[in-house]
This record gives C-alpha cells, sequence and structure tokens, in this order.
C-alpha cells in the first residue's frame, strides 16, 4: 500500500512535535528512527487515526487525504484500518483479559494454525493462558505484537516493538517480519534501537525535534559512504592523515587497527597510496558498507 | 460486548449492584390491592442504585478506559471507525444494564405475586400487575438509554474520570426525585425515579382502560402534557446526548 507524507505538522500547545513532516515509505519494512522525543510516536499516531495533525497531506493507497477536509481525512483512515495491525507506545491492554482470549478477540480471521504459530514463536504459551493484568511489560509487549499481527494485516505500524523484550524474541520478530513482508505486508517501525532491525528493513528515515533529518531506501544511503577497517603499524599516524587528507571523516584507533569512515565510497587505492606516501606499512584493509546503526548515528550527531 | 462485560465491570460492581437491589426489592411490598401503581414505583425505589451502577460502570467504560488508552486499543484492535466503537460500546452498556435491572424486575415480579397472571380480562386494575410491569419495563428502557448516553457524552466530553463521574453524580442525583423529597426547581415529571413513577402510572391506568374497559375511556384521566414531556426528554435527550457523545470521540486528538 502507498502510504506518503507531505508537509505534515502537529503541534499540542506551543510543541512542535511534527515539523513540516515528508515522507515517502518505499520499503516493505520502513524504519522510523529517532531519539526520544523526536515525533516517531507522534508520527504513528498520525498514520493509525488516533491524532490529527494541523496542516498537511497524507496519501494512503489510491486515496489522497488533505488536513483542510477532516472529515474526508478520519474515513480515509478508517476504511485504511481495515487492513492494518497496530501497536502503539502506551498500550491499553484489557487487565482482566487472558493473552489467548485478547488474541482471539483481536483476530478477524480466526486462523488457529497462525494463532499458535504466533503464542510459540512469542514464546507466548505458559502464560497466554493468565490474566494479562499480571503479565510482566515483556509478556504484555509479546501479547501486543501478537495482537496486532494475528489478523495478518496488509500494514503493521509499530511503536517501540522490541522495548522490554529478551533476546530470544527480538530475533523471532525478526524472522516474522521477514515471512510477513515477504507474504505482501509493509511494516512502518518507530524505533531508537536500530540494530533490533539491521537484518529486514530496507527502508529508514531519522527523525530530529520533529523533523526528517534523512530518509531513503537503506542500500542507497549506505551506497554512499562506508568504513574502512585498515590494520598497521602505526594506526595513530594513519588515521591522523587519513582526517588531514580528507580520506576519511571519523577515525577511531583500537591497538593496531584503525576504523575510518568515509563519506564517499572509499577509494583504497588512494588510501593505500598515502599510507606509502607518509611511510605506514598497511597490513590488512577490509571495507563494508554503512549498517543502519551508523547511518543513524551519523544522522544524529 | 465481551470487553465491556469482563474488562469494564469490575468485581464486585456487578455483585454488589445486584445484592443492594434485591434487598431494596425484598424491603418493599408494592402489591396494594386497589392500587393503581403495582410496580410502577419499583424504578422510583431503585433509582439511586440505578444512577450509581450507571455511573461507575459508564465512567470506566469510558472515561477511565479513554484515559487507560483501552478505547484507542478497542477501535484499533477491532479495526473499526470510532463512531461504530462508541456506538457498540453504547449498546453494550445499555444491553447489560437492561439485563440487571430485567433481573430486578423479575424478582421483584414473583417476590411480590408468586404466580403466573393471566393475560385474559381483568376486572379490576389491581389483577393486571403484568401490564403495569411491561409498562415500566419499557419506561426503565428509555430511562436507562438516556443515563447511558448522559454518561457517555461527560465522559467523552471532559475525558477525566474523576471530573466525570462528579459531574454526572451531580446532574443526576440534583435532577432524581427522592421518595422522602422532591426538588422545587425541577418539576416532578422532569425528576429522575419520580418522573419514571409518573409516566408509567399514567400510560398503565390509560392503556389499562383501553384494553379492558373501553367504556370508561372517555371519563378517565388519559396521559396530560406532562407527561408526554417527561417521556420526550428522556428520549430526545438520549439521543442527542448520543449523537453528542459519538461526534466527541471521534473528533477528540486521542495523543
Amino acid at each position: 500500500m502507498l502510504i506518503r507524507l507531505e508537509g505534515v505538522t502537529k503541534r499540542f500547545g506551543s510543541t512542535l512535535a511534527l515539523d513540516d513532516v515528508s515522507l515517502d515509505f518505499k520499503g516493505k519494512v520502513n524504519l522510523v528512527l529517532g531519539t526520544n522525543g523526536s515525533g516517531k510516536s507522534t508520527l504513528i499516531n498520525v498514520l493509525a487515526g488516533v491524532t490529527y495533525p494541523q496542516e498537511g497531506t497524507l496519501k494512503l493507497g489510491s486515496e489522497e487525504l488533505h488536513t483542510e477536509n477532516r472529515r474526508a481525512w478520519r474515513r480515509g483512515i478508517q476504511s485504511a484500518r481495515a487492513n492494518m495491525g497496530f501497536l502503539l507506545d502506551k498500550p491499553g491492554y484489557p487487565t482482566y483479559f487472558e493473552g489467548r482470549e485478547l488474541l482471539e478477540w483481536a483476530s478477524s480471521k480466526r486462523d488457529a494454525d497462525w494463532t499458535g504459530k504466533i503464542t510459540q514463536n512469542l514464546d507466548m504459551t505458559t502464560f497466554a493462558p493468565r490474566a494479562i493484568g499480571g503479565y510482566s511489560s515483556g509478556m504484555t509487549q509479546k501479547i501486543g505484537l501478537g495482537t496486532s499481527i494475528v489478523s495478518k494485516p496488509e500494514v503493521v505500524l509499530w511503536d517501540e516493538p522490541t522495548a522490554n523484550l529478551d533476546a530470544p524474541t527480538r530475533r523471532s520478530i525478526s524472522g516474522f517480519i521477514r515471512d510477513l513482508a515477504k507474504a505482501g505486508t509493509t511494516f512502518i517501525i518507530a524505533s531508537h534501537t536500530p540494530s533490533d532491525f539491521e537484518d529486514v528493513a530496507d527502508w529508514m528515515c531519522v527523525m530530529r525535534l520533529g523533523r526528517v533529518v534523512m530518509s531513503g531506501m537503506i542500500k542507497d544511503l549506505a551506497a554512499g559512504s562506508a568504513r574502512l577497517f585498515v590494520e598497521s603499524d602505526q594506526p595513530s599516524l594513519l588515521a591522523a592523515e587519513a582526517l588531514r587528507s580528507g580520506l576519511a571523516v571519523r577515525a577511531e584507533v583500537h591497538d593496531s587497527r584503525v576504523e575510518l569512515k568515509t563519506r564517499d565510497p572509499p577509494d583504497v587505492n588512494a588510501f593505500l597510496k598515502t599510507a606509502r606516501s607518509i611511510g605506514v606499512e598497511v597490513r590488512f584493509v577490509d571495507t563494508k558498507p554503512n549498517s543502519i546503526s551508523e547511518l543513524y548515528a551519523e544522522a544524529i550527531t | 460486548m465481551r470487553w465491556t462485560f469482563k474488562n469494564d465491570f469490575v468485581e464486585p460492581l456487578p455483585e454488589l449492584v445486584l445484592l443492594l437491589g434485591v434487598v431494596e426489592v425484598g424491603s418493599h411490598n408494592f402489591l396494594g390491592q386497589g392500587t393503581a401503581d403495582q410496580f410502577s414505583n419499583l424504578t422510583w425505589n431503585l433509582d439511586v442504585l440505578i444512577l450509581i451502577f450507571v455511573a461507575i460502570a459508564g465512567v470506566m467504560s469510558y472515561s477511565l478506559a479513554l484515559e487507560k488508552g483501552q478505547v484507542v486499543q478497542q477501535f484499533l484492535s477491532l479495526r473499526i471507525s470510532r463512531a461504530k466503537f462508541a456506538a457498540l460500546k453504547w449498546a453494550s452498556l445499555f444491553v447489560i444494564f437492561v439485563l440487571f435491572i430485567l433481573l430486578l424486575d423479575f424478582i421483584a415480579f414473583f417476590l411480590y405475586l408468586g404466580y403466573f397472571p393471566t393475560f385474559g380480562s381483568y376486572a379490576r386494575w389491581a389483577d393486571a400487575p403484568a401490564l403495569s410491569f411491561l409498562i415500566m419495563i419499557g419506561e426503565q428502557l428509555v430511562l436507562l438509554a438516556f443515563l447511558n448516553s448522559l454518561v457517555m457524552a461527560i465522559s467523552f466530553g471532559i475525558r477525566r474520570t474523576t471530573v466525570s463521574l462528579l459531574v454526572f453524580l451531580a446532574f443526576t442525583l440534583f435532577t432524581a426525585g427522592y421518595l422522602s423529597f422532591g426538588s422545587a426547581i425541577i418539576p416532578e415529571y422532569l425528576q429522575l425515579g419520580y418522573g419514571d413513577y409518573l409516566i408509567v402510572n399514567s400510560f398503565s391506568t390509560y392503556v389499562f382502560n383501553m384494553l379492558y374497559r373501553p367504556a370508561a375511556l372517555a371519563l378517565a384521566s388519559a396521559p396530560d402534557i406532562t407527561d408526554y414531556l417527561a417521556l420526550a426528554y428522556r428520549v430526545i435527550s438520549a439521543v442527542v446526548l448520543f449523537f453528542a457523545g459519538l461526534a466527541l470521540l471521534v473528533r477528540a486528538d486521542l495523543d
């Protein structure tokens, strides 16, 4: 489903939560990154129809919604909601329901096999028959994740899905994302821990103080810069020269190794030539494209 | 309805209301031979209990659920519009309120009568309790619809649990007509409880004469303008407040 925001602005009193945000979610697994208070949750809430922005346009599938026409905006989001799954920042679950009861209640498809798979893979078998009121925050998060995908929606909106989760469940989530994305589901995931989605995300944006500071397909963003790992007899000297000559924008020395960050795709030959010119011996060179975490760190610093 | 009954009606609220209701019903005997108001003042006796029950259950289902994010969770999980959610929640609560009051009515009916009435012809008004009972149930539905809409509109308008509860109780208790005294400011027919009793009385007598003593119909007093006003106040307010509640939720910024 096409999801595109243009010039979306949302204010809470004097606080500008979203400042003229324009985003085109082109990926299957779209990652919205940002520090606390950057506007990620507000963005998810706008897409979910929980909150209404003051200005902007939202394209949802074939519908184009404008804030000038509030009624059409509400209706457009309502009709899209039938094919969406949600996990919000502060979800309100019924404390007197059992976990499995909530999954069943939220499921529109009554697919027992799928519900069973969710229960098993998210490791909910032991606590699903108990009332949600007695759950830990991790258990509650798992139930929320299960509820959001139990109907196999076309679009999944997640806000901090890996919060409070253990490592095995984080890995299970990557598996679910991969399977559902392959089946056609589009994910929009707000998070401040990009490392949880390194293997699955294909599009990302970074938000800061309500504004978008970076966005695009990850392969395109990563292609523009890289990391160069070098082993040398004089790593500090090599790092200083790489920075001075502009071959690297950042350098970190660890024992005999130097990690250089380049703005452009690294030119290994030019680098080796520079090393030779200052009499430094290079024993090993390797390049790696920037990870999502690297891109994120670069965008927020 | 499952969510509403299991999660919004926190125990022991339903049990407590039923217990108090049964005690209230059992402590009065409305079967006065020769009187025309059998059962009709059951609502009047139960009005404070009904008001408190609707206040607590309603505020928990609408306002507290909104504050705890449960309203958002419900309409998102069910993938429905806010308006449809509000209508479903209203209907769920209404059904539950009605089931509770019907249970109390049922207990009262057999407690006072102890037999199944025949629906044939009755010689005297006091012999036709089933008719009075049926009209009373109809009137109770109207009252519960009005109170349900009122608590919904207040909750979605104010969106603060304690304030919503206080406003609802202040309005309803102020406009309720108690058994021992009435409010001088609010006309009797508009008072909650006493006004309901007057409506049931007027319409019961009229329908009884219409069905069983058509010859006396012309001589008997028909429901007057105040009875229709009392009924219209409840029905129109229920409809207006229902749509006001819907509109308030649909337009609310729930972030």
